[in-house]
């Protein structure tokens, strides 16, 4: 892939090879030359699990404790109060069989799909248009729950949603650029600590085997943190 | 880490010993060849290392809850309708999530609201979960995938098993395997039946496929892309060898080198020490000899290696000299009904080349040899053979031997003035040794009957043979012999072959016949191979470029904002808006590709030019309308 000088003369700053400890990492980061927005920091992780293992599937949510800058556009299935309850905590759509046509219609203009329980029935049709895209709410990542105000409210602040992809691979963002240090420290300790925490306890060996931070437009650095 | 491990492991069938002592450890990644002469055990081996057949003496450890995918030579379909049934059995557990799904959702719309309506929605959201992390959402393009990828066109999907070849079986029972992903997949023979395209894929996939694969195959050239250990069953044990066929062959002949040394040294020795015995049993130095007699008894003797490989000259070369030009083909044609096979064919062969003839099954190859030999006529064009040429031919699944003559017959047969010791060492060298020649020809297998027919074909005077499909059920050794023997013939060869090693070893010219015509390549099977890939990376570079044109996957063209709409004259509104139409268009049908969702990023792209081009649509049309309205139309 060709890549643009920027990025070639940022790689140039970057040892491949080494293993930055958080804070020497986050001090190239901060100051790498600005692309024209606020990136996104991210982090990047090679977990050790077989993903094949239904009993080893990484997935959940967590909340920020500084956010991460960005907030996701989010629709919700709820009747009544529930319904009422997602509008209240700032639910960009909230809707049961009408927002469900409208899927199926071809409008995707959201980044998140929450549902009570009960809403599975309507919800459950919409599977071959919102799983291939990794919006079908599910109980493991929080985004089907009873109490959907208060999900609605964690994930507008920042709460995220993390999977493992198909090659044991985990992509989350941390945080923007522009959020200081300590801020960015904090998210970066918490997800790594979250993450080491929900370990399945079917996975054998080391489980953190890389961990990499990135900015949406720069190089990757490795992280000590295995 | 070893998946499977095999330790002192024998089995023998009845009085036969078929293995005896075999170890051997299977990694979680390894990409094996198991290679042997027929008959030597390889299919033994794989229906014990995946459990389904039990071993007489020592142990085999295979890891807890690995999955094995066998494919045995002749699979068993029975138990599903249609091809595309039996490979999706492969999901038989992602079908059984789903049906449960449905069942699920089916209740919840009965269930009243409380405890059980709550159970059931959250059931309903686990199934969901387990249906997608198990690729719930690509598994049928996935079939697709493999199906189209192993020679099957999607009109064949649908097809009863029952109606499908013995080949097409295989396939299928290769794709249902593949599909499984299984942590050691056990492959007999799956190149038997496929054409080259699929055989590439094969290879491709194999090569990318992140588990264990253990391949019997007789296909030097599949096993030198895939394998990177080979392991040798001969005389009921196996030998494994680092690296892939040819480095395997490499040192097999080192091997065999330095075991022939060592048998010779220890020959000279013990015929040095026998004849001092002999000297002097009876002289001054009885006890000396007594002792050495006794030492001798006590040496552990070499067996007696096989030969080394060797390049075997053909004593027997056709005895008329043909003319330079051996054939001739000019605009040949051959149509049935409305499919061409060729068309326009124009090719000149010259004395003592070797042309290689490929191609996907079915595409005419067999056609252009019955064309070229006068058993089929052509529907334009002319074939002519040059002067004095005369053609020996073996055809594909036909051998003209009779049954009931014995090898040696058969040469008699072509060159009755020859001698017996001569022919003795000519059958020597198709690996007739012995007594075999008095072998009677229905008793031969497939392989060993080609043997004798290609044996045959040399020693009758032909100066041009026309081999189709010669490898076919002949196994290392034969194919080796076979090279040999085409390389040191004096003749011309025209050889059709799936074979790519062969081709690789005889060929020096190639002949593709493929849907797109017939074309010829000038070197050898290498060259054709890399300019085949240097075309196919051209094409694909140029699809690329010609996609970045198309204004669909364009942001870089410039956007239609509402100032600019409101702007615009009505012939160019019109004109902006039967483009837009073409561009959501191609932009559908890229969204209506379920393979773009396998790349969520790339999906998310799509998505997002699709929203701006409608919504650019949406206010042109606005502007459309308005302009009506204004009575400025």
């Amino acid at each position: 892939m060709k890549r643009s000088k920027q990025y070639q003369q940022l790689r140039a700053a970057v040892d491949r090879d080494k293993a930055y400890d958080l804070d020497e990492a986050l001090d190239i980061i901060k100051n790498m030359k600005p692309a024209a927005f606020d990136e996104t920091v991210e982090i990047h992780m090679k977990l050790g699990i077989d993903v094949r293992k239904p009993d080893q599937n990484v997935r959940g949510t967590i909340s920020m404790p500084n956010g991460i800058g960005k907030s996701v556009k989010l629709i919700a299935f709820a009747q009544g109060e529930n319904a009422q309850a997602a509008r209240d905590a700032g639910a960009d759509e909230v809707g049961d069989e009408d927002l469900a046509k409208r899927i199926q219609d071809g409008w995707m203009d959201f980044d998140m799909v929450l549902a009570t329980p009960d809403m599975m029935r309507i919800v459950s049709r919409l599977g071959r248009v919102l799983g291939p895209q990794g919006k079908m709410p599910s109980p493991k990542s929080g985004t089907v729950t009873d109490d959907i105000g208060t999900a609605v409210g964690e994930f507008k602040a920042g709460k995220i949603e993390y999977r493992a992809d198909g090659s044991g691979n985990l992509h989350a963002p941390v945080g923007k650029k522009s959020f200081d240090k300590q801020a960015l420290k904090e998210n970066i300790e918490a997800f790594v600590g979250h993450i080491t925490a929900t370990k399945p306890p079917a996975a054998k060996g080391r489980f953190l085997l890389k961990t990499v931070l990135a900015t949406t437009m720069g190089p990757g650095l490795k992280l000590a943190m295995q | 880490m070893a998946i499977v491990s095999l330790q002192d492991v024998s089995k023998a069938f009845g009085p036969q010993v078929v293995l005896e002592a075999v170890a051997f450890q299977i990694e979680d990644d390894d990409k094996i060849g198991l290679i042997g002469a027929n008959g030597t055990g390889k299919s033994t081996v794989m229906r014990i290392v995946a459990g389904e057949l039990a071993h007489d003496d020592g142990t085999v450890h295979r890891k807890k809850d690995i999955t094995v995918g066998h494919v045995h030579q002749d699979p068993d379909l029975s138990g599903h309708d249609t091809l595309h049934d039996f490979v999706a059995a492969a999901f038989d557990d992602l079908h059984d999530v789903e049906r449960e799904m449905q069942s699920v959702e089916a209740d919840l719309h009965e269930a009243p609201p409380g405890r059980e309506h709550n159970r059931l929605a959250h059931r309903l959201a686990e199934l969901h979960d387990l249906f997608e992390s198990r690729g719930g959402y690509s598994y049928a393009s996935r079939i697709d995938e493999v199906l189209i990828g192993l020679g099957f066109p999607e009109t064949s999907f649908g097809r009863p098993v029952s109606k499908l070849s013995g080949g097409e079986r295989t396939r299928a029972a290769v794709a249902q395997a593949v599909l499984g992903e299984p942590d050691l997949l056990l492959l007999d023979e799956p190149t038997n039946h496929l054409d080259l395209d699929a055989t590439r894929w094969l290879e491709l996939f194999l090569q990318r496929y992140r588990k264990a694969v253990v391949v019997v195959s007789h296909d030097r050239y599949f096993l030198d892309k895939i394998a990177k250990k080979i392991i040798e069953v001969e005389n009921s044990r196996t030998q494994m060898f680092k690296g892939n066929y040819t480095q395997y062959n490499e040192l097999k002949q080192e091997q065999l080198k330095a075991g022939r040394r060592e048998f010779d040294k220890q020959q000279a020795f013990i015929a040095k020490e026998e004849e001092f015995i002999r000297r002097n049993m009876a002289g001054q130095r009885t006890k000396e000899a007594q002792g050495r007699r006794k030492r001798l008894e006590r040496v552990e003797r070499i067996e007696k290696p096989q030969q080394a490989e060797k390049t075997i000259g053909l004593e027997f070369q056709p005895e008329v000299r043909g003319g330079n030009q051996v054939l001739r083909l000019r605009e040949l044609s051959k149509r049935f009904g409305n499919v061409t096979l060729f068309e326009d064919l124009t090719l000149d062969l010259l004395r003592g080349e070797r042309l290689g003839v490929v191609g996907p099954s079915g595409s005419g190859k067999t056609t252009l040899v019955r064309v070229i030999t006068g058993e089929d006529q052509p529907t334009d064009g002319e074939a002519r053979l040059g002067h004095n040429i005369i053609t020996g031919y073996l055809a594909q699944h036909r051998i003209d031997l009779a049954p009931g003559a014995a090898i040696i017959d058969e040469m008699f047969d072509a060159r009755p003035k020859a001698d017996l010791s001569a022919l003795r060492s000519y059958l020597g060298r198709f690996l007739f040794s012995g007594d075999d020649i008095e072998k009677r020809i229905e008793s031969l297998s497939g392989g060993e009957q080609t043997r004798v027919a290609l044996a045959k074909l040399i020693l009758s005077n032909a100066n041009f043979l026309i081999l189709d499909e010669p490898t076919n059920h002949l196994d290392i050794p034969s194919r080796a012999v076979l090279e040999q023997a085409l390389n040191s013939y004096g003749g011309t060869v025209l050889i059709v072959s799936h074979d790519r090693y062969l081709l690789k070893n005889v060929a020096t010219q190639i002949l593709q016949i493929s849907s797109g015509g017939a074309r010829k390549f000038p070197g050898s099977y290498q060259a054709y191979e890399a300019r085949m890939a240097t075309e196919e990376a051209l094409a694909k570079a140029a699809t690329k470029t010609s996609r970045k044109k198309t204004p669909a996957a364009g942001p870089q063209r410039k956007r239609i904002t509402p100032s600019a709409a409101r702007k615009m004259s009505m012939p160019e509104i019109e004109k902006n808006i039967i483009r837009l139409e073409a561009e959501l268009e191609s932009i559908t049908s890229q969204l209506d590709d379920p393979f773009i969702y396998e790349h969520p990023e790339k999906a998310k792209t799509i998505q997002k030019s699709y929203r701006k081009t409608r919504t650019e649509l949406d206010r042109l049309n606005a502007a459309w309308e308005a302009m009506v309205e204004n009575g400025e139309y």
